[in-house]
């Protein structure tokens, strides 16, 4: 696979991560059907986090800005800290619990790496 | 030649499938440890109205599987639920993040192998409970990591091409683990 056609395959990485953030926001609307369909717990502000972080990533993987989906995913992970240290706590300010912070953990981590192996191969500038 | 072409196409919808089927079943997996996550709550874990993390552990030791396992709970994870309660929490949050985008997959299929027969060892003879739920977990899980399911539309395949071309450490053991 050629550097050029590697990196379109990173960019199309950070897309589909921020698809599947804007996605999870739908989560806010089975709140009220029941654990059966609520999987994640999506509510509050964590909507708002899901929803800028996932469009940056998004705009990030459509003009091929690896530095963009960067900031979407320490984005993602700081906000993940920020769940973990409030989980039991009387303040919660992204109103979300621990499987917010799993969500806001896995896309982070995933566009962060995303960045990190682009990072890789173009310093290498092969594949 | 068209023969060949019917056949070739067949192969292709079929792999097509395959990779679709496998992801579907790492993301679904990913979304139990996710939702499972969400009531494990520090900092007591549900010691304190005898709920939650604490109430299940504590199956372990009112309807045991496998006496050792009980001692332990009963000695060691119920008095210590706030150390516990944590390692269970972190593990289970990790376990779907990471294989919700398919990163290090067979890696944590391992560590979701080691959590299900925690759970089993738990629950299993509690009432109400479902046996074939944990047996189906438990081979779901083997699924994950022996199709290597992180390489069907997850960050293990998009990686693996440049993991591949590097001589260092930390690529070397992302091969492996993916």
């Amino acid at each position: 696979m050629s550097p050029t056609l590697y990196r379109a395959t990173l960019h199309r990485a950070t897309l589909a991560l921020g698809i599947a953030a804007v996605a999870s926001c739908g989560f806010a609307l089975t709140a009220g059907l029941g654990e059966t369909f609520n999987l994640v717990h999506v509510g509050g502000a964590s909507i708002a986090v899901l929803a800028a972080f996932g469009v940056l990533a998004i705009v990030a993987g459509a003009r091929e800005l690896p530095g963009l989906g960067l900031v979407a995913g320490v984005g993602f992970v700081a906000c993940a800290v920020v769940q973990l240290v409030q989980l039991g706590q009387p303040l919660n300010l992204l109103g979300g619990d621990g499987s917010t912070m799993s969500l806001f953990g896995g896309l982070g981590i995933g566009l962060a790496s995303v960045w990190l192996v682009g990072r890789t191969s173009t310093s290498k500038g092969n594949i | 030649m068209d023969t060949t072409a019917r056949i070739d196409g067949g192969l292709a919808d079929r792999s097509r499938l395959r990779e679709v089927s496998l992801a579907a079943l790492r993301i679904g997996i990913a979304a139990l440890w996710i939702q499972n996550a969400s009531w494990k709550v520090p900092p007591d874990f549900g010691a304190i109205a005898d709920r939650g993390l604490y109430f299940w552990a504590s199956k372990a030791v009112e309807y045991p599987v496998l006496a050792p396992f009980s001692s332990f709970v009963k000695a060691i994870v119920l008095p210590n639920i706030a150390i516990f309660g944590w390692v269970t929490l972190l593990t289970e949050a990790a376990l779907g993040a990471f294989l919700l985008i398919g990163l290090a997959t067979r890696f944590w299929a391992l560590v979701g192998i080691a959590q299900t027969f925690a759970i089993m060892l738990s629950v299993l003879n509690a009432p109400h409970e479902w046996h074939w739920s944990y047996y189906l977990m438990l081979l779901a899980h083997i699924v994950l990591f022996g199709t290597a399911a992180g390489r069907s539309f997850g960050l293990d395949g998009v990686f693996r091409p440049i993991w591949s071309e590097s001589h260092a450490r930390v690529p070397a053991i992302m091969l492996r683990v993916s």
